[in-house]
């Protein structure tokens, strides 16, 4: 009788590529995600959040883009060795008070050209420990392990 | 996108086709904010049962949990709800923060892939609801942007909206605070667990349900 060999396969997980101590902050532009589809935007931010980046972008994603990227992210965690989800904070003058000219403006060109009037913080959870956000401004605390 | 035109288009035909049956209540918010202490009290005042178990540990509801048939009666007026606790949506899941509160390492990873696939599901449910109350801790800044996807995914799909600013009986409570956060919504400060303001969300409960 010829016995089978059984070849167990190694489960190589990806690491989350992160030097220590080294923070990298990557501008980008809203002209980088604006002809992007959602899984395409997604794609793109995870992308340099798991090398371990603070991605500051231009603008914010569609609401419905956000639970996506957090869901996306969650299917990550268990995934990629050290990646534990994400931390996200926009701040955007939606809640300003102004004119009803200007809120219809505005609205118009959020429909034209998407949402660039606001910034968008999203960093790796191991990287980021803790981001502090009120109308004004989104504090950053770096993870210390 | 389809989604949200096929829900949209569900409710205008349920609302014009038929009668209204069992509102599905859906509950939502980060972990530990009181969703499933809310739940627990509303099976409890109507049904004398509770609904799911709660915890100090964050992500204690990991599975979507429901109770149907929970008639709620107000003013002679009766209506049928599904009570749907969903687990907390986080954007971050770290198994050592679970060994903080005493779990082994092999525990802890199991709890943590157990709560991810818990948040994935809550948002997948999303479609599913016909009014939600959002559980803010009104001891916590309420600028997360965990309440502010969830606030803005809900409003994208036109479900009606209750915010409820929980924990009022704590001195940290801060319901102005939450109130000032999101000015567009109906907000009511509870104590799920002491009971502190219950009938009053019940009344705002009941005033939702017209939107649905």
């Amino acid at each position: 009788m010829v016995k089978k060999k059984v070849v167990k396969k190694k489960v190589v997980k990806k690491k989350l590529s992160k030097k220590k101590d080294d923070l990298t902050i990557h501008f980008m532009p809203y002209s980088e995600i604006a002809r992007e589809d959602t899984v395409g935007r997604i794609k793109k931010i995870l992308g340099i959040v798991l090398k371990g980046k603070i991605i500051i972008l231009q603008g914010k994603l569609k609401i419905e883009e956000e639970a996506k990227l957090i869901e996306n992210s969650m299917m990550l965690i268990g995934n990629v060795e050290g990646f534990a989800g994400i931390e996200i904070a926009s701040l955007s003058g939606e809640n300003e008070n102004r004119g009803m000219f200007e809120g219809v403006r505005r609205n118009i060109a959020k429909i034209l050209i998407g949402e660039q009037d606001a910034i968008t913080v999203i960093g790796p959870a191991s990287v980021v420990g803790e981001m502090k956000k009120d109308p004004k401004k989104v504090e950053l605390m770096l993870a210390r392990k | 996108m389809i989604k949200i035109i096929r829900n949209f288009a569900r409710r205008i035909f349920a609302g014009v086709f038929k009668k209204r049956g069992e509102i599905k209540l859906g509950f939502y918010g980060s972990p530990n904010a009181g969703k499933t202490s809310l739940a627990n009290r509303i099976s409890q005042d109507w049904l004398g049962e509770d609904l799911g178990s709660v915890s100090r540990m964050p992500h204690e509801t990991r599975e979507i949990q429901i109770k149907e048939k929970v008639v709620l009666e107000r003013d002679g007026k009766k209506i049928e709800f599904k009570l749907i606790d969903t687990p907390g949506v986080a954007t971050r899941i770290d198994f050592e923060d679970f060994m903080k509160f005493g779990l082994k390492k092999k525990a802890a990873q199991e709890r943590a892939k157990e709560a991810t696939q818990g948040i994935i599901e809550s948002i997948k449910w999303l479609d599913d609801m016909d009014a939600v109350v959002v559980m803010i801790d009104s001891t916590v800044n309420p600028y997360s942007q965990v309440n502010i996807t969830i606030l803005g995914n809900l409003a994208a799909r036109n479900i009606p909206v209750l915010v409820v600013a929980n924990k009022i009986d704590l001195k940290k409570s801060d319901i102005k605070k939450v109130r000032g956060a999101f000015p567009e919504y109906e907000v009511v400060g509870i104590s799920a667990k002491g009971g502190d303001n219950i009938e009053e969300f019940y009344e705002e409960l009941f005033k939702l349900v017209k939107k649905v």
